[in-house]
């Protein structure tokens, strides 16, 4: 899969929940697009891309990135506040991925934060739901859509 | 001295020296008065004096005359001649004499042209030098006008005397009132001196007396008292001792006297001791502490109160032995630590257990949902492979995952509750009670549940919490009244001895009394599961949450016949709720 047609980052470290989560959206078809970061440090690569990301442009930004908080080297609220800081990536909808009710609320405290939540086990419905709060209905339709209607960007 | 006496002091002493002053006057007065009277009755004597001396020389030149007519002999004349002169002169005498009496002067005036025409008649026999001239001329003089003359004059003067001497008995009388004026004056001035100086010395007798009295009153407070009290000179020296240093330290006085008081203290508080008592000598120190040496060796703590007499280089000064309440204070001090020591210790054990329990419940459900997530995918995809049993048996493991998730769940929500810090509001609990009768619905679902609302009090409690509370209580309320139909549920207030207390009780199953204790243990649970599901956790909540709110929480149950569960609040309000509408959940209740 070429790196600059990926529409999901998703940041997580436990296999498990990763392919819960890519079977999950893999049966609505929408695996393809996805790129799983294993941990914090992987996902800022990829968001700001450097290292092994170099070739990546800013212009392409994934359209939605999904954020485990429980993250080995950066945690998901750095991955966050960088994420949040910088202008280039400022745009980019974040949907935390939490275990329970009161990471939420952590994640809640902290200004800038994430545009959605959904907690664990990622379910279809729940994603699609975030999606939709999000307002990128078309990336759950299967349908590329116009770059026009990409107004969020 | 009070002060009234104190203000009569200056009056009394200037009403005496005025008093002394005035008599002393009047007494002076009286006495150049007397001397006046004395120097009038003197003038009087002389001027009677004077008159006899006229009737003298008047009788002296009679008889002269009358020698020299019947002798001859010459030495008559220089004798008549002389009395002639020294009559005159007294004559002249006499008028200044009385020259302040007007009556008097009238007289001498009348008296002078008698004896001038009685010494002329005299005189006549004298110029003739024949004898029987002068025999009858003396004859003649002495027979006729002369005798009548001498009588006018001699009653003249006699007139003049008893005049003078009327005035002299007046001086007399006057002289001896004014005498005893001042003799009364005298005595009254020795009188009022003697009092006043008798009322002094009373006064000063009291003064000294009262003085006495209070140095000894403040003498037994001195030797009485419990603090040790002490002068001491800016010299080093104690100037006096109270008995209780003797009592307290052991030595005799004679010789915390007679050592400088430094060679009492302890060497380590010998330099602040001389900074305090700088400072003492000075402006005075409150609450200064030091150690002093004992007789025996060892040393008691003593704090000082000290005032500065500056004028006099002494320093009054009172010691508390505080000895034992230093002791205390330490003992007290120590304790408190080691209890500051094993509160921070009870609470990094209880941060540590929340935060591993907080952490076990996060990473237990971590595996959980994978076995959960996997299990259905399982299940979903396939279905074909597993078979009928094998589908039963994974069913299975996901209803053990769910209730295991729901008891972490629980645990979790438990130490979040741990944590949280109560804010109070003033609630109102009806309405409260009511949204939750209204969020069970779905467990009420396909059962007749008759809510009874009572009239409910205001509590000054967190909502959120209390909410918890009914919705815990409620819950199990309809849990175990499932057999029962209907199912009566009734929440309200109640007197119990004289505190308020809110209650929940249904008509479920109940249980039995001897397991009560275990009501509110953690994962206990009185029901089996296959008969009621649960966690156990929930009235631990409750009751965590009750406590939270200084109050008290327990059940009445009988097996079969329903459980009551009671519980009190700090902040229970005596009014009530405004809306008492009884039985309000009962027509919403069956669903």
């Amino acid at each position: 899969m070429p790196e600059s047609d990926v529409e999901i980052l998703l940041v997580e470290d436990s296999p498990e929940d990763a392919e819960l989560t890519l079977h999950s959206l893999r049966r609505n078809n929408l695996a393809n697009s996805i790129y799983w970061a294993k941990d914090g440090e992987e996902g800022l690569d990829f968001l700001f891309c450097r290292g092994k990301f170099a070739s990546r442009s800013f212009q392409r930004p994934p359209k939605v990135v999904l954020l485990d908080l429980k993250l080995p080297k950066v945690d998901g609220l750095e991955v966050l506040r960088q994420l949040k800081e910088d202008p280039r990536t400022r745009s980019i909808p974040v949907v935390v991925l939490t275990s329970s009710r009161e990471e939420a609320d952590v994640v809640r405290g902290y200004r800038n934060g994430a545009n959605s939540y959904v907690q664990k086990p990622v379910e279809f419905e729940q994603f699609r739901e975030a999606v939709r709060q999000l307002g990128l209905y078309w990336l759950v339709t299967n349908e590329a859509p116009p770059e026009t209607t990409f107004t969020r960007g | 001295m009070n002060r009234g006496l104190k203000n009569a002091v200056p009056w009394g002493i200037g009403l005496s020296l005025a008093l002394v002053a005035a008599i002393g006057g009047l007494s002076l007065r009286s006495l150049v008065d007397q001397g006046e009277d004395a120097r009038w009755v003197a003038h009087t004597h002389a001027v009677i004096g004077e008159m006899e001396r006229v009737r003298m020389e008047m009788l002296k030149a009679e008889n002269a005359q009358r020698g020299y007519v019947l002798a001859g002999n010459s030495s008559f004349r220089s004798r008549f001649s002389t009395a002639r002169d020294e009559l005159q002169k007294t004559l002249g005498s006499l008028r200044a004499l009385t020259g302040d009496n007007a009556e008097q002067q009238k007289k001498l005036a009348e008296l002078q042209p008698l004896i001038q025409k009685r010494l002329e008649l005299l005189e006549e026999p004298l110029a003739s030098p024949g004898s029987a001239q002068r025999e009858a001329g003396g004859q003649a003089a002495r027979t006729l006008s002369g005798a009548e003359l001498t009588g006018q004059i001699m009653e003249s003067l006699n007139a003049m005397e008893n005049s003078e001497e009327n005035l002299l008995r007046e001086r007399d009388a006057e002289a001896r009132t004014s005498s005893r004026r001042t003799e009364i004056l005298l005595v009254l001035g020795m009188v009022a001196t003697i009092g006043m100086v008798l009322g002094a010395f009373l006064l000063l007798l009291r003064e000294v007396k009262e003085r006495a009295r209070a140095e000894e009153e403040v003498n037994q407070f001195f030797n009485i008292s419990a603090d040790l009290l002490c002068v001491a000179g800016t010299d080093g020296y104690f100037k006096r001792v109270n008995p209780m240093w003797e009592k307290v330290l052991g030595f005799p006085t004679a010789e915390l006297l007679s050592k400088p008081y430094f060679d009492f203290i302890h060497p380590e508080d010998v330099e602040k001791t001389r900074v305090a008592s700088e400072a003492a000598s000075a402006t005075g120190v409150e609450s200064f502490e030091n150690r002093y040496r004992t007789r025996q060796g060892g040393y008691r703590w003593l704090n000082w109160n000290a005032r500065p007499d500056a004028q006099r280089g002494l320093v009054y000064a009172a010691a508390r032995d505080v000895t034992e309440a230093i002791a205390a204070r330490e003992t007290l001090e120590r304790l408190n630590g080691e209890l500051e020591a094993r509160a921070r210790q009870l609470e990094d054990t209880n941060r540590e257990l929340e935060a591993f329990t907080s952490s076990v419940a996060h990473d237990l459900r971590a595996p959980l949902r994978h076995v959960d997530g996997f299990s259905r995918i399982l299940v979903e995809e396939h279905s074909a492979q597993l078979g009928a049993e094998g589908q039963r048996l994974v069913e299975r493991i996901r209803r053990a995952t769910q209730h295991m998730g729901e008891l972490v769940d629980d645990l979790l929500n438990l130490s979040r509750l741990t944590r949280r810090e109560v804010s109070p509001i003033v609630t109102d609990l009806g309405p409260l009670v009511r949204e939750v009768i209204a969020g069970l619905e779905g467990a009420c679902q396909g059962r007749r549940v008759d809510f009874r609302v009572g009239a409910m009090p205001f509590a000054e409690c967190d909502p959120g919490l209390m909410r918890q509370v009914f919705a815990n209580l409620l819950a199990n309320a309809v849990k175990f009244t499932r057999p029962r139909d209907p199912a009566v549920i009734e929440v309200g207030q109640a007197d119990q001895n004289g505190n308020r207390v809110i209650f929940v009780r249904d008509n479920g199953v109940g249980f039995s009394m001897k397991y009560a204790d275990k009501l509110f243990g953690v994962f206990q649970r009185l029901h089996r599961a296959e008969d009621f599901e649960g966690t156990g956790v929930g009235l631990v909540t409750v009751q965590r949450i009750v406590q939270k709110h200084n109050g008290r929480i327990w059940a009445e149950a009988e097996v079969d016949r329903g459980a009551t569960f009671y519980f009190t609040l700090e902040g229970l309000e005596e009014r009530r709720s405004q809306d008492s509408d009884e039985r309000r959940g009962g027509t919403h209740a069956r669903v």
